[in-house]
């Protein structure tokens, strides 16, 4: 099967700064693919092309084999489902408003829309005695449930997660890792997700990208990187985060 | 919709011609006049409407060409400064007004010169009597009215004949002036001759005695295209009020407070509309105040709230309007009354009112729209994006909700300002608290102006508290909550 999404030598420049620099991926479907770096690196970048967010100065970008322009990207954001790191949930609506929103807008019923987030407090072990609560009543790890809720209302072919564990204590990130992965594994989601954390790395991809200034470095199994880095980086880079856990 | 039903019944009610409309200037004898033009019309068969105290003399005389049919003036008055034609004639005056359309009655019966006045005593111990006497006393103080300074008959001509000092001289609203020549912080003031407050106060009324007041016999002037009815009416009055009588009318009403009662000691003919109850005044001002600031508010909002948006994002359009916008804002709100009378479209009405209103309700509206819009954070935008909302549906469901109290906020600062501005309405005769507060600003009559002053306070407060109210109603309460 085709990749679900393709990038062909994609750069990005913000004034004389490079974000991204001739970047080639491809995104196997049904794979949570991590796109790991340093801040700065340019991975949170390579997300918002894919949204359109952002418009590459080069290079050429596919989602499902179809050229990802000014034209098809409000079809591809409906079919994209996307998390940010303090959830981006609307403070004027309850968890249940912002879950159904898009839905309400796109007409479905409200049947419809009731089962589905029925369906996804489930999935997502979010309790639906809170779905009537506002963002700011609920905790750090239930707003990234609801958001989580939110990009997979319209069951998307492609899930974004823009470091969406950074701000949560350890023990409620812990328990998030492990509902996603169930999740993904359950639906086979094809997901992209952005962090600079390893271990989270090790914990949920297949497959890992790391990325330096604008640049992909080396990608593969997590095993792959760390016993066969490509570049001093590499080694570098997984030595500074895992050398802790290892002594 | 209300609003624009508002503005027909308001252009339709000036276009009808079996009915006049009567402007008086801001002082106590034109609102007299203007009274007993108004009982005559309606003695006649001819339904008037008095617009009381609607400023000077270029905006009644522009008036007459729109809002008006029909003011009183003084030949004087009509030649130095309408005409430009020093020494003119009646017969002159009559011609050249109607070239313009305009037609005059026959004189009143009195003549109302300038003139200077002074306390008794003071003038004797100085040894003054005549204008000339001024000369050798650079120390007097003058308090003279806005008018009186820029008239051409006024003050600069007059000083320039009589060689009159010009150092200490202020300009004073005409019945505040009265207030300080009594009270000494002025010495000499402008005053009309007729004016009942020289009797009262026991003024010395200098001698002009190098004869430089022309006459000011008192007129009626009105629109060629006035109801036949009413012109023959006005004529009937010509010739029936003396100095002694017009002095007379004028006590009566800073007496009574009432031009009303003034009027009808002229008649002796009670007006059905004579004996209005404080009640029933009251509410007819309130409901008034409350049409021009709430028409005036609905329409800054329809109109604000899009150019808020458009300013919020930012650039060169964004830009402009907030510097217009705030321009308006810092025109004087007099000013801006007198630059709007003149135009075509606009001139002594309910309409000129509201639009300059509206001008004023702008800026905190769009303001406080673009602001509101502008900090709704980026990770909030980019989310709507990215979920695939329409530019419409983020700006309906998500931008303008997220903003909706800075946006009330702009919208309460407006309603408050526009409470408090629209008492200046009654300027050009639009009618709402500001007809009292004027009226007794010219009575010297602090219990009118209270009538006007306390309930606009009070609406201001109320509307204060409707808008609290109102946030809870606007604002999404998980706006409101606190975690």
């Amino acid at each position: 099967m085709n990749p679900l999404v393709q990038f062909r030598g994609v750069s990005k420049h913000f004034g004389r700064e490079t974000a991204v620099s001739n970047v080639d991926l491809e995104l196997e479907r049904a794979q949570i693919t991590v796109l790991i770096g340093p801040s700065g690196c340019g991975k949170s970048t390579i997300l918002r092309l894919i949204v359109g967010l952002i418009a590459a100065d080069e290079g050429n970008m596919y989602f499902d084999s179809a050229p990802i322009s000014s034209d098809t990207i409000t079809s591809i954001r409906r079919r994209v489902g996307y998390v940010i790191q303090d959830g981006g949930l609307f403070p004027h609506l309850t968890a249940q408003g912002n879950v159904a929103l898009q839905a309400r807008l796109l007409d479905r019923s409200g049947k419809e829309v009731k089962a589905r987030i029925a369906e996804l407090c489930a999935l997502t072990r979010f309790p639906e005695n809170l779905l009537g609560r506002y963002p700011v009543e609920l905790s750090g790890g239930q707003r990234q449930r609801v958001s989580l809720m939110r990009a997979l209302m319209l069951s998307p072919e492609l899930l974004l997660l823009d470091e969406p564990f950074a701000a949560l204590d350890p023990l409620v990130r812990a328990s998030l890792h492990r509902d996603l992965k169930a999740i993904c594994a359950r639906l086979h989601q094809t997901v992209l997700l952005v962090t600079h954390d390893l271990a989270e790395a090790a914990k949920l991809g297949s497959r890992v990208v790391l990325m330096q200034s604008g640049c992909i470095i080396q990608s593969g199994k997590f095993d792959e990187l760390r016993d066969h880095p490509a570049t001093p980086f590499v080694s570098e880079f997984f030595n500074a985060q895992l050398g802790g856990l290892q002594s | 919709m209300k609003l624009s039903a508002l503005l027909l019944i308001a252009s339709v009610a000036t276009a009808q011609s079996d009915s006049v409309v009567i402007g008086s200037k801001k002082f106590t004898e034109s609102y007299v006049l203007a009274e007993i033009a108004r009982q005559a019309c309606e003695n006649a068969g001819v339904r008037a409407e008095h617009r009381q105290g609607m400023g000077g003399t270029i905006i009644l005389w522009e008036a007459l060409r729109g809002g008006i049919d029909i003011y009183p003036e003084y030949t004087g008055t009509i030649a130095e400064e309408i005409l430009k034609q020093r020494g003119a004639t009646e017969t002159d005056i009559q011609t050249a007004l109607e070239q313009q359309g305009i037609g005059m009655t026959r004189d009143l019966g009195f003549n109302n010169t300038y003139a200077l006045v002074m306390r008794r005593e003071k003038a004797a111990r100085l040894g003054i009597k005549s204008i000339s006497d001024l000369r050798g006393h650079p120390e007097l103080k003058f308090g003279l009215t806005h008018e009186f300074l820029e008239r051409r008959d006024g003050w600069r001509p007059l000083s320039a004949r009589y060689g009159l000092p010009r150092t200490n001289v202020v300009g004073l609203e005409h019945a505040l002036g009265y207030a300080g020549l009594v009270s000494g912080e002025i010495d000499v003031k402008d005053a009309y001759s007729t004016d009942a407050k020289i009797a009262d106060y026991d003024l010395l009324v200098l001698t002009d005695d190098w004869q430089f007041f022309p006459q000011y016999k008192a007129v009626f002037l009105f629109r060629k295209a006035t109801s036949a009815a009413a012109i023959a009416a006005l004529n009937k009055l010509a010739g029936t009020i003396d100095e002694t009588r017009m002095m007379r009318l004028n006590a009566e009403a800073e007496r009574t407070k009432s031009y009303v009662a003034a009027a009808q000691l002229y008649s002796g003919v009670p007006s059905e509309s004579g004996g209005e109850s404080l009640a029933h005044k009251l509410w007819r001002w309130i409901s008034r105040h409350l049409e021009l600031a709430g028409a005036s508010l609905g329409l800054a909002i329809l109109i604000g709230l899009p150019l808020g948006i458009i300013a919020s994002r930012g650039g060169a359009t964004g830009q402009v309007i907030l510097a217009v916008t705030g321009i308006i804002q810092t025109i004087p709100s007099l000013a801006l009354l007198a630059l709007l009378v003149p135009l075509p479209f606009f001139g002594i009405s309910v309409r000129t009112a509201i639009v300059a209103l509206f001008l004023y309700s702008l800026l905190p509206i769009v303001r406080n729209a673009a602001s509101g819009l502008q900090d709704i954070s980026r990770p909030l935008r980019e989310s709507a994006v990215v979920l695939g909302l329409t530019g419409g549906q983020r700006l309906r469901k998500i931008y303008l909700p997220l903003a909706s109290r800075s946006i009330l906020a702009g919208i309460k600062t407006s309603a408050v300002i526009n409470i408090g501005t629209a008492t200046l309405a009654a300027l050009i005769g639009a009618g709402g608290l500001g007809e009292p507060i004027i009226s007794g600003l010219n009575l010297n009559d602090h219990v009118t102006i209270l009538e006007g002053a306390v309930p606009a306070a009070l609406l201001a407060l109320l509307v204060q508290f409707a808008f609290d109210f109102l946030d809870r109603v606007f604002i999404p309460r998980g706006l409101r909550i606190k975690s």
